[in-house]
């Protein structure tokens, strides 16, 4: 299981400093791969606007944000229904659609279609990109809670706790994000958890360690008084395992647990990276109180 | 192809028998038959070579150290060598069956050994096989080796065509390879994790051990069930004359190993023992984290063996060894336990029979306390049981039919996991236990024709059977499981059945110059999930099924061995390609871990390996050495992976040298050095990156497409012999070594770094790097 090799995998400065291993900085010159589309779209039952962005992908070692994708035509098709954003005038690149406009429901299967895309020297191409995904039933979080844990110096934490019933007829797979005060956190790949429900389907989640706030001495981030919301969001297996192959990557590629590196499977047509997705979010507070938490 | 050369060999056997059966004079032979010994210790010395100096006839003991020899009716010298020991001879009279048991005496420095060598190599010259290595316990010790630990794994990456999967690791690679196509044996058991300590020693204590042979795909019929290599580790008998012992402590751990007669001449034992101190000193530390872990590993050997007569011996052997990592949150524990019977009974001077049973163990568990997550179990093992009936007849000199059955009862239980909590999220998962069966016979005839030309040829059978109780997956296009299929306990589910030709030629050109060519088809039923280039210690095995054919390998083989009239010098340079059928890889992100449908991660495809091997070897009384060199390329190729064009093998190293010397300054001091290098291994590394919600996620290259910088690295040891007076009983000595001795700083891995909360954009490369110079010492004392 995940979480028991991560487990594993703390052993690994322990064993290197044993054996005396070290790094430094290299002078590494990368090929860089001819620039591709990036989609980066999570369409939710969260009644804010919905927001599909498109950029181009660029050299490992750039140092800038992507540049955008202005100008396309990005429409979201819902079954005989389509659906057009318009792209933000302030932040090029970024094309949104209001809730009152469009929800997407439980169910029901959402095919996003981008054309017209302008490449870099402005001309237009005429490849259709597509990507579909169907979005998944609602798992309802019971509550919440915060629980201090200190494992060694650099790493104090407060874990967050997550109570919810597993549906148990269906295989899921869940998202967990926080916001402290209604500010997103964890939005992040990196800051992202995910899980399935391989190792308790149909059980009641008593308590599963689904996130981590930051408690290291000069790092506490919480407040007496702030509200911490817990996001469980439903998610397709497909965007599960995406967000699960960006987890790998990021544990970084070490002969001893690690297979070679592999690029992150998107779900976009034409060869286009990024993803495409629904999820379902079901959210639990809880107010931080160190007589409680600490 | 396969058909082809299956009819090839079947009209082989033919024209031969015929071809050299005809025409024979009837000349009066009579058998002369024994087991060649060291005359100090009583241990048998496999390898010796026997020859008659009249006759011109020779043959080699085998792996007991049991020969048979058929001379003409006369007067014969018989000559006796092996690498160490002071030629032995006799004058006897061939007009019956003799049993003779030739004891040889270890050489002192004095003694030139170019004569002893020259002998033995002689008889290796004919020996219709290739790829095959072969080093002694005593060679081992000599050599510089990461912290002092004396590693067999380790030194035999020094020999042309072996690479360690990655820095320091004790797991191995043969011929572009994966580890798992490296048949690890200590006295005959499969030993399935050959690493201590997350790779970086190997579970082989050298005190223990006689001698290493490695054959490098070329292998014989008698053995199979791997594609890449044989491992052959034998443990030494024991002292059947006196007590003796060896107790040695280093930075990393200490060991004592004691031998001697049971019954003297007739019986033996020998017990070792070893065990890290490493985590003694952890409580030391003032940092708490540090403080709490418990990291040590331990394992110990035993060797009873008893001579009931001259026709029949037994040899019991058992190994035990555990790591054990633990705090106060998590403990992880590991380790192999293998327990070997062998039974040699000689027929009759002719016939030598070996029965072996083996019981070998591999297991592991995981568990988790205290409360930041809810207490886990988690464990998992694979056993085997296996009979093994080989025999060796010697119906006359220069001739040689192996013949035997084997059998193996292999049970993997992957992974349970279950948690111990109260009131538990996490539910009981049982994956099911896989059952099966792996049989073979053999046959193969090796046959002098002439006084220059020796061929080998052979037919191994191989049968694979699935049995109940246990499941299998249908998958559809996508390798997504559609259907389960569940069998009754007992019944055999699936079975593959396979024909492997083993052939092999050597031709003895001039007095100098000696040719071998080879032949082998192997197959291998029995494969490792794992996608790393190192031992970690949760091994997942998985057997062959209706869904995952066998691996079948075929290899040619074609080499040339020059030496010279005082032997001195010898060069040898080998040829081989190789191709793998049904090769296993895995997709891109695999999820091994406690997945039942494991199959369905599994992509299939070939492995090419082809490469050129050239080992110098220089042997003088005080200066000694080689030089191995090999120019390889390795490439895999799946239709699911990288797009289906060809890869590198992760093992890939296009050139690989190694220079090994040694030189003996006088009796008591020897210094030892050796130096590597090879090219770096393929890395795949990324091209380009792109953005998604607000994270930085990188684009790759092709698979290992990039390669690390290239390797290199120098080490050095120095052996005193303490004084030691012959009136004391114990002689000590000490061992100083150096590791990277000029402090080489290579990559184990290139890694990408960034401050998230400061630029994710900024992203610095940086390797990591193992080890820089590190010394150890180590005293020994020997009783």
């Amino acid at each position: 299981m995940r979480t028991a090799t991560q487990k594993i995998s703390n052993w690994i400065p322990l064993v290197l400093l044993v054996l005396a291993g070290c790094t430094e900085p290299i002078d590494l010159s990368l090929k860089t791969n001819p620039k591709r589309l990036v989609v980066d779209a999570i369409i939710s039952n969260d009644p804010y606007v919905q927001v599909v962005r498109l950029s181009w992908s660029v050299p490992y070692f750039s140092t800038t944000p992507s540049p955008p994708v202005s100008g396309a035509t990005v429409t979201i098709h819902e079954e005989e229904s389509v659906y057009f954003l318009r792209e933000s005038t302030e932040h090029p690149g970024y094309y949104f659609i209001l809730p009152e406009v469009f929800l997407p429901q439980p169910g029901k299967t959402y095919t996003l279609k981008i054309e017209g895309v302008q490449n870099l020297d402005d001309d237009v191409e005429t490849t259709v990109y597509t990507a579909t995904t169907v979005m998944p039933e609602v798992v309802r979080v019971d509550s919440l809670t915060l629980r201090y844990q200190y494992f060694n110096k650099d790493w104090v934490i407060w874990q967050v706790l997550a109570f919810y019933q597993d549906p148990p007829d269906e295989t899921n797979y869940y998202m967990f994000r926080i916001s402290q005060n209604n500010n997103r956190v964890t939005s992040r790949p990196s800051d992202i958890r995910v899980s399935s429900d391989k190792y308790f389907n149909g059980n009641y989640v008593n308590g599963l360690w689904v996130q981590s706030i930051d408690a290291r001495e000069g790092r506490r981030v919480l407040n007496e008084g702030d509200l911490i919301t817990l996001e469980v969001a439903s998610i397709t297996k497909e965007f599960y395992k995406f967000l699960e192959a960006i987890k790998m990557d990021e544990q970084g590629s070490d002969p001893l647990f690690s297979g070679p590196p592999a690029n992150i499977p998107g779900n976009i047509s034409n060869g286009a990276l990024g993803f495409f997705t629904a999820i379902h979010t079901s959210t639990a507070t809880i107010v931080y109180d160190p007589a409680k938490h600490d | 192809m396969d058909y082809f050369l299956k009819l090839l060999f079947i009209s082989l056997i033919f024209t031969f028998e015929h071809h050299f059966s005809l025409g024979q004079e009837p000349v009066k032979t009579f058998v002369i038959s024994g087991f060649v010994k060291d005359i100090t210790t009583g241990e048998m010395l496999p390898g010796a070579s026997i020859q008659s100096v009249e006759a011109g006839l020779g043959t080699i003991a085998n792996n007991y150290g049991f020969y048979s020899l058929a001379l003409p009716e006369g007067k014969h010298t018989l000559v006796c060598g092996y690498l160490g020991f002071q030629q032995y001879s006799l004058v006897l009279e061939s007009n019956k069956n003799m049993r003779i048991n030739p004891e040889l005496t270890p050489q002192s420095h004095n003694l030139s050994e170019i004569e002893i060598i020259g002998l033995s190599k002689e008889e290796q010259r004919r020996l219709p096989v290739m790829g095959l290595e072969k080093l002694e316990a005593s060679e081992l010790r000599k050599l510089p080796v990461l912290f002092g630990e004396t590693d067999p794994l380790k030194t035999i990456q020094l020999l042309p065509g072996i690479t360690s999967t990655s820095e320091g690791s004790s797991n191995i690679s043969v011929r572009g390879g994966n580890p798992d196509q490296n048949l690890l044996q200590f006295d005959e058991a499969v030993v399935y994790n050959g690493g201590h300590l997350l790779g970086f020693f190997s579970v082989f204590n050298n005190d223990a051990i006689k001698e290493v042979q490695v054959y490098k795909g070329d292998l014989p019929a008698w053995t199979g069930g791997r594609l890449a290599s044989l491992i052959d580790i034998r443990s030494r008998d024991g002292n059947m004359h006196d007590l003796s012992g060896v107790a040695g402590i280093g930075i990393i751990s200490s060991r004592v190993t004691l031998e001697g007669p049971v019954k003297k001449g007739s019986s033996s034992f020998l017990i070792s023992g070893r065990r890290t101190y490493l985590d003694m000193f952890l409580p030391l530390s003032t940092d708490r984290d540090i403080r709490d872990n418990r990291l040590y590993f331990y394992d110990t050997n035993l060797k009873l063996n008893y001579i009931i007569n001259e026709n029949n011996r037994v040899f019991i052997s058992g190994y035990f060894g555990r790591d054990v990592l633990k705090n106060e949150m998590i403990g992880l524990g590991f380790g192999n336990s293998t327990f070997t019977l062998r039974w040699n009974h000689l027929f009759s001077h002719k016939l030598f029979s070996n029965a072996t049973l083996v019981y070998s163990r591999y297991n592991y568990s995981l568990g988790s306390t205290g409360d930041a997550f809810e207490p886990i179990n988690w464990n998992s093992r694979l056993n085997d049981w296996s009979f093994k009936y080989a025999f060796s007849y010697y119906p006359k000199a220069g001739d040689l039919i192996e013949f035997g059955i084997h059998s193996i009862f292999h049970s993997i239980k992957p992974g349970n996991i279950s948690s111990s909590d109260d009131n538990p999220t996490i539910k009981n998962i049982k994956i099911k236990v896989a059952n099966s069966l792996e049989h073979a016979a053999y046959i193969s005839h090796t046959k002098s024709l002439n006084d220059f030309f020796t061929i080998r040829y052979g037919m191994r059978l191989s049968i694979f059977q699935n049995i109940g109780e246990g499941r299998t997956f249908k998958f559809d296009e996508n390798f997504e499981p559609v259907d389960t299929i569940d069998y009754a306990r007992g019944s055999i589910f699936n079975q593959y059945t396979g024909l492997e030709p083993r052939l092999g030629f050597s031709w003895l050109i001039s007095p100098f110059l000696t040719m071998k060519g080879s032949y082998s088809n192997t197959r291998q039923y029995l494969h490792l999930a794992s996608n790393s280039n190192s031992a970690t210690p949760l091994d997942i095995w998985f057997v062959s099924s209706p869904n995952i054919k066998p691996q079948i390998s075929n290899q040619f083989s074609l080499g040339f061995s020059l030496s010279e009239s005082k032997k001195i010098w010898e060069h040898s340079i080998e040829f081989y390609w190789k191709k793998n059928k049904n090769a296993i890889d895995f997709r891109e992100h695999p999820d091994l871990i406690l997945n039942e449908a494991l199959e369905g991660e599994i992509r299939t495809g070939t492995a090419t390996s082809k490469g050129i091997e050239w080992l110098t070897k220089y042997e003088q009384s005080n200066f000694s050495g080689w030089v191995a060199y090999t120019l390889s390329r390795s490439e895999r190729q799946s239709k699911w992976i990288n797009n289906g064009e060809k890869y590198l093998s992760p093992y890939d190293h296009t050139h690989d040298l190694s220079i090994v010397a040694n030189y003996t300054i006088n009796p008591r001091m020897t210094i030892t050095g050796n130096w590597v290098y090879f090219t770096g291994s393929p890395v795949t590394l990324p091209v380009g990156r792109f953005d998604f919600q607000g994270g930085v996620i990188p684009v790759y290259s092709k698979r290992n497409a990039e390669r690390l910088p290239d390797y290199h690295r120098m080490d050095v040891s120095f052996t005193l012999q303490g004084k030691n007076p012959p009136s004391r009983a114990w002689k000590g000595e000490w061992n100083f070594s150096v590791y990277n001795l000029y402090g080489r700083k290579n990559a184990w891995m290139i890694g990408f770094t960034s401050d998230d909360d400061v630029d994710p954009y900024l992203k610095k490369a940086e390797k990591t790097y193992l080890f820089s110079i590190v010394p150890s010492v180590s005293y020994v004392i020997r009783f």
